[in-house]
């Protein structure tokens, strides 16, 4: 295939955030003066911990809706689980299947809502999702603040604030701390890659590669096309739409179990709030787009956005003294990227509005001389 | 009854199967060992000077007079091996599989209790019951 200008063109316009991103890490790794090895074993962590929350965005980008900000309350879902777990003294790798088998009714219920909230707001799904996060951010501390205790019974001690109800800020999950990580542990080099927990992340893999193949996959893929057009094609459209999003829910659900499982600490007000923001910030450096999607966005965006989170602190200190410039600035690229794509999303969407635009009118002259 | 009804309620059912063996399975409890001298059903059982006990896998423990030790285990079955010295300086090691009650989270085993009545574990397990300091 003939590279041209405008091929080149085009591809660098398509990719501009991870292109973008490509250059700072390029300067920022040997700003950092970390060693590749270091560096390998701090991505393989972060791949390990983010891929399978950034998973769970695909199918609503497949469906059409957009990044789902609603992911938060799947993460909900999984803490919640993880909560009851760690008070019934469940350990180890039935602790971690038991805590995804809980967030299930959680993440159905909460997925369900947010799905027809946003079936009610066509269009405008992404903020509306967002919203949706907020307000159940507040619903879930109500649950966790003041229901855990005196509703629903919570023996463990250590989990209770000193009043005697509600949850405290951090709950230790020593129990299943690194529990699948460690379940099968390689070196290679001197870097440790846990084994297991990719394998997890292989089986989601297979399942998304496996689900658009499916009836309601393609239903999905139809719908995220046209809405009208699959409506009238007899696919209920609706109702598609919230399976999406519940979905995808249940699978930030499960993502929120793997990444605490790394973790080993939750921190039960503020776990979930950062979650949909850095894994949506992490598919889009990853060259995903509002309406486009696949499983190498993800795996290209963790590596990117967390090989900075990585280098940037040190870099920065190493730049210019201070390491909370890189701390700083972390935060406000991944807002920053969030931004950038959305208005290149819209600047594309205009320009190819204005191409076929452009193509019609030729076309139209074309017939008007013969 | 439609098929696709059949299929959802058995896959519901192995699911809380699941939950419910991952539950047993998982839970952790702590074994509070003690050598301490006890009275069991009118019966006292003097602690002996020194044993050492050994809990399935995990490194064993040496207990002395009024000693007491814990070992945290994951789920209900589990092996304990006692070994001590008799008044003729015998060497007696004494193996049993023991079960914990699963709603008990912490569970005492009395080791004189246990080298009396080793077959009856109404003797030696009982459970760990904390006394507030009263006013």
């Amino acid at each position: 295939m003939k590279i041209t200008k405008e091929t080149f063109i085009k591809l660098f316009r398509n990719n501009l955030v991870t292109v973008m991103f490509v250059i700072i890490c390029a300067f920022g790794i040997p700003l950092s003066g970390y060693s590749a090895n270091y560096l390998i074993g701090e991505i393989i962590v972060r791949i390990s911990r983010n891929s399978f929350l950034i998973l769970s965005l695909l199918i609503p980008i497949m469906a059409g809706m957009g990044l789902n900000f609603g992911m938060t309350l799947g993460a909900m879902a999984g803490e919640i689980a993880l909560i009851f777990v760690t008070d019934w003294s469940v350990v180890g790798i039935p602790a971690m299947v038991l805590a995804c088998i809980l967030s299930v009714p959680f993440s159905i219920i909460l997925g369900t809502i947010c799905g027809r909230i946003l079936n009610k707001a066509k269009g405008r799904e992404m903020v509306t999702s967002y919203i949706i996060g907020f307000f159940m951010n507040g619903v879930y501390q109500l649950f966790v603040l003041y229901a855990m205790g005196p509703i629903i019974p919570i023996k463990n001690k250590a989990l209770v604030l000193p009043r005697g109800y509600g949850i405290r800020n951090t709950v230790n999950l020593i129990g299943i701390r690194r529990s699948l990580d460690d379940l099968i542990k390689v070196r290679i080099s001197g870097v440790s890659v846990p084994v297991a927990t990719f394998l997890v992340i292989a089986v989601a893999c297979v399942f998304i590669v496996w689900f658009r193949k499916t009836k309601l996959g393609q239903d999905m893929r139809a719908v995220g096309q046209d809405l009208e057009v699959s409506s009238a094609a007899g696919i209920k459209v609706e109702n598609t739409r919230v399976v999406s999003i519940v979905l995808s829910t249940v699978l930030a659900g499960f993502g929120m179990v793997l990444y605490l499982q790394n973790m080993g600490t939750l921190n039960t007000y503020n776990s979930h709030t950062q979650i949909g923001m850095f894994s949506i910030a992490a598919i889009l450096v990853g060259g995903a787009s509002v309406n486009k999607a696949s499983i190498p966005n993800v795996f290209l965006g963790v590596i990117l956005f967390h090989l900075m989170f990585i280098v940037s602190p040190m870099a920065g200190k190493n730049l210019i003294g201070q390491a909370q410039l890189g701390e700083y600035f972390r935060v406000f690229v991944s807002y920053g990227v969030i931004t950038l794509s959305l208005v290149l999303y819209e600047m594309r969407k205009k320009r190819e509005a204005n191409d076929s635009a452009q193509l019609l009118e030729t076309e139209q002259e074309g017939y008007n001389n013969d | 009854m439609t098929r696709r009804t059949i299929v959802r309620i058995s896959a519901l059912v192995v699911i809380l199967l699941l939950a419910f063996a991952m539950l047993r399975i998982g839970r952790q409890h702590s074994i509070l060992l003690d050598d301490k001298t006890v009275t069991v059903q009118g019966q006292e059982y003097k602690a002996l000077d020194m044993v050492e006990v050994k809990v399935d896998k995990q490194d064993s423990v040496e207990l002395v007079k009024r000693d007491r030790d814990v070992a945290v285990v994951t789920g209900q079955s589990h092996k304990i091996k006692v070994t001590y010295t008799d008044a003729q300086w015998n060497e007696i090691e004494l193996e049993r599989k023991i079960k914990i009650p699963f709603d008990k989270e912490m569970i005492v085993f009395s080791v004189p209790a246990f080298i009396e009545n080793p077959d009856d574990d109404t003797y030696y397990l009982m459970p760990f019951e904390t006394t507030s300091v009263g006013n």
